[in-house]
């Protein structure tokens, strides 16, 4: 037969077909034209399917951008991708002690969309170790895990993170516009690498300083500004001097020198005089001039610290020293407020308010900074940890995934789960800081909220590349032996500089240099501009 | 040769080897009974005024520590609620401490039992094919040792991938395999130098009054060398008691260990929780501790078996 004449008969069965529709009294279906009729509805449903990617007669793909918040684009989207999902069941390794923030949300999540919510806790230390073995092993056991900002990058060239950026495009969780987004640089560098998303922040792990202002009061003196104890590291190194006061047990300064935490004070300070960790060719400024008197000028500081600073953290500054009274000021997490203001739960002595519930022995400040030429001061407020929601590249069900992280990052859902008990995130979005629901405000009192809102456009990274821990634990050691008089601080930071430059030698200055620079384009604008990144490249 | 004379000066070495090796134990328990605010104090409380029993209430019955504290505030669809269960260590409030650690007391005791019975089973037969038969000729027992002569951490992510495949992560079984490959070749050595000293001529007798090779083996040699066994088994037990790296890679929600739950006890905010923590490590060596007691006179006879040359 030839061609033309298949094609005739084609023609010839469909118009019959058709007339058969249109002439009721002639419908006479054999079971031919039955089989016929069957194959043809077959094949276009299939077409259908095939075109939809899935979905029920092509409806998911309207349904997806449905919703007028984050929250009800990612239930609608995940509601129709339920019934062809491969899992039913979404599994989020976590780090131990945050599930509080999730755990009362599981039911809401399955009932809204069909998916169920399993939690899987693993050692906070471990988390990026865990994550990192699955870029290995590729099991997809878990379709979302929660590490800090710091393992994206090693996360991402590992193949374990998926690139979530065209997830962002489609379902918008609203982070980088309107009055709920996430405030520059932090929705930069806290869920970016290399320009690209690879996560959903989901902790606003930014640092602020709270102190006692009843303290100040008693001595005659008032902050420098509603917000801000000090203006600069000159006044605050010179103000924790006058109110320490050794005799009554009570300490000028709270900072942290026990390995591990001691690196987050330097980052803080140091960069502040306008200075990053590298310069534009992947030089440690470690040794930089400004590094050194940095080192310096915090191996003074220790004069008026308790004598237990070298193997002290974040937790026992806080429970044996500010809680108890017995300390001037600390820096550290939000949650360094909210358990200062606890004193049924947190024990803290310090939680003392007003008839009107007004905090007025503790208050919350931002992070000091260093004068530049113009006289303008310049702040470089750390960000160590925060948290990320990744969906793991292995995943059978990314989509979904992303989806639920969306769902419990979004402004509505995030303003419910942070003030849970039982975790540990804390305010992040715009609308946490400035538009907060009574029971958020009851967990971060006081003026904290506008203070750290403040503190959040001046922050900057810890160093968010490949390499990170071994960065890090090349200055930490070495501030170390500087705070143990082991090293000058001359000394110190050199050799720091040296372990720096090595470590970028061994991992490739070229693909360093490209990590870093992305990085340093991410900080705020200020600093930018003081280290001249615009020209970078 | 008459015994020697107990000495002064012995009496005082063996007096600060005991406090040597009993220090870290006496820190952990006294640790345990510490509030918060004694964990890392300076100068360093040796034994609390303020002894507390919060921190084993927080890994057994943390629920009894809800009622003191008047619950946990969660906002749910719901509006406010007061969730049952909290702690009230040092004021925090992780998730961590809301659930107690029994299911990780259960797991490292099944696994750790059946893991060890597995490994002297399989160690014990191994033993006696090398001693008694050359199996695989001189070079087998290397073979077997060069298990563990290489870090764990090389073989941990193959391991997963395995595991993985053949659906046995976070499963009893899965682990219970794992730590008995991990230790068989520490079983097949210790056991077999307790064979290689037993004369093999007792079992040839054994034979020649008409035992089968099997019977001779188990009526004569395991019998024999039975104190060489248990110290094996203690050893071997202590091993997978103790396994951190492979009980975290290999588990994620069925299955935990006391050493991973250990691990647990700390949080970003609420820092290492070390009285919880030592509060489990001291629950945790109590059935080691009881275990000891009751094979002390078998494990003195282990461990000195051979010890004298033929």
């Amino acid at each position: 037969m030839s061609y033309e004449d298949k094609k005739e008969r084609i023609y010839k069965e469909l118009s019959r077909l058709w007339s058969m529709h249109l002439d009721r009294k002639n419908f006479k279906v054999s079971r031919r034209d039955l089989m016929k009729g069957m194959a043809a509805m077959g094949i276009t449903a299939g077409m259908a399917k095939y075109f939809m990617q899935g979905a029920p007669l092509g409806v998911r793909k309207a349904w997806a951008a449905e919703g007028g918040t984050p929250e009800e684009r990612a239930i609608n989207a995940a509601k129709a991708l339920f019934a062809n999902a491969k899992k039913k069941t979404i599994s989020i390794m976590h780090p131990s002690g945050s599930g509080g923030n999730m755990t009362p949300f599981t039911k809401e999540w399955k009932d809204l969309t069909g998916f169920d919510v399993e939690l899987i806790e693993v050692p906070v230390t471990q988390t990026h170790q865990k994550a990192m073995q699955e870029a290995v092993a590729k099991t997809g056991r878990f379709d979302l895990m929660i590490p800090a900002p710091l393992s994206l990058p090693e996360l991402a060239e590992a193949g374990a993170a998926l690139d979530i950026t065209d997830y962002v495009a489609k379902y918008d969780p609203e982070d980088s516009h309107g009055d709920n987004q996430l405030e520059f640089p932090v929705r930069e560098f806290g869920q970016k690498y290399k320009g690209r998303y690879y996560g959903l922040y989901c902790d606003g792990d930014v640092w602020h300083l709270s102190y006692r202002i009843d303290k100040m009061k008693e001595k005659g003196k008032a902050p420098f500004a509603q917000g801000l104890m000090v203006d600069t590291w000159d006044d605050y190194d010179k103000l924790c001097g006058e109110m320490h006061d050794k005799a009554n047990n009570f300490y000028g300064a709270l900072e942290y020198r026990s390995p591990f935490w001691n690196k987050f004070h330097w980052m803080t300070r140091f960069q502040s005089k306008g200075v990053l960790y590298f310069d534009k060719d992947m030089n440690s400024m470690a040794a930089s001039p400004e590094s050194i008197k940095t080192c310096e000028e915090m191996v003074k500081l220790q004069d008026v610290m308790p004598t237990e600073q070298f193997t002290y953290g974040f937790t026992e500054n806080y429970s044996q020293y500010y809680a108890q009274g017995r300390g001037f000021c600390e820096f550290g997490w939000p949650s360094l407020w909210r358990y200062s203001m606890d004193a049924k739960g947190a024990k803290s002595i310090v939680a003392g308010r007003d008839d009107k519930g007004f905090p007025i022995q503790s208050a919350p400040s931002g992070i000091p900074g260093t004068k530049n030429a113009a006289g303008e001061t310049i702040r470089a407020v750390i960000m160590p940890f925060a948290w990320d929601f990744v969906v793991n590249k292995h995943s059978e069900i990314p989509e979904a995934a992303y989806l639920y992280s969306q769902w419990l990052t979004g402004p509505t859902m995030s303003m419910r789960s942070i003030p849970n008990e039982g975790g540990y995130f804390d305010p992040w979005r715009r609308n946490h800081f400035l538009a907060p629901s009574p029971e958020f405000f009851a967990g971060y009192p006081g003026d904290y909220l506008k203070v750290q809102f403040e503190e959040m456009t001046q922050a900057v990274p810890e160093i968010i590349m490949p390499g990170a821990a071994e960065y890090h634990d090349a200055i930490d050691k070495n501030l170390q032996a500087a705070y143990n008089k082991q090293k000058t601080p001359e000394k110190a930071m050199q050799d720091a500089a040296k372990e720096m430059d090595r470590i970028t030698k061994r991992r490739g200055k070229d693909k360093q240099k490209e990590s870093w620079i992305a990085l340093a384009k991410m900080y705020p604008e200020p600093l930018q501009k003081a280290a001249g990144v615009a020209s970078w490249s | 040769m008459p015994p020697k004379k107990f000495t002064w000066y012995n009496g005082i070495g063996l007096t600060l080897a005991l406090i040597f090796a009993l220090f870290p134990v006496f820190w952990m328990v006294s640790t345990s009974f510490k509030p918060s605010n004694e964990w890392v104090k300076q100068p360093p409380v040796w034994i609390s005024g303020n002894a507390t029993v919060e921190n084993y209430l927080t890994i057994l019955w943390p629920s009894v520590l809800l009622e003191k504290r008047g619950g946990l505030t969660q906002y749910t669809e719901e509006g406010e609620q007061k969730v049952a269960e909290t702690t009230g260590v040092g004021g925090a409030v992780g998730d961590i401490l809301i659930k107690s650690a029994w299911q990780a007391i259960w797991g490292s005791i099944i696994i750790s039992v059946f893991a060890t019975a597995l490994s002297i089973i399989v160690g014990l037969m191994a033993a006696l094919s090398i001693s008694r038969y050359r199996f695989g000729g001189n070079t087998t027992p290397f073979f077997i040792l060069s298990g563990r002569m290489f870090p764990p951490i090389a073989i941990a992510i193959p391991f997963v991938v395995m595991f993985s495949d053949v659906g046995a992560t976070d499963t009893y079984w899965g682990l219970i395999l794992a730590y008995a490959a991990v230790t068989v070749p520490f079983s097949t050595w210790m056991l077999k130098s307790f064979i290689d000293d037993l004369p093999k001529e007792i079992e040839e007798a054994a034979m020649m009054d008409g035992l089968s090779r099997w019977m001779a083996h188990v009526k004569i040699t395991i019998p024999l060398i039975k104190g060489g066994i248990i110290a094996t088994t203690l050893f071997i037990l202590i091993l997978n008691w103790s396994e951190f790296l492979f009980a975290l890679i290999l588990t994620y929600t069925k299955v935990a260990t006391i050493p991973v739950q250990l691990a647990k006890y700390f949080s970003a905010t609420e820092g290492a929780l070390y009285g919880v923590q030592a509060a489990l490590a001291t629950v945790s060596i109590v059935p080691l501790v009881i275990i000891g007691f009751f094979i002390q006179k078998h494990l003195v006879r282990g461990l000195t078996l051979g010890a004298i040359k033929r």
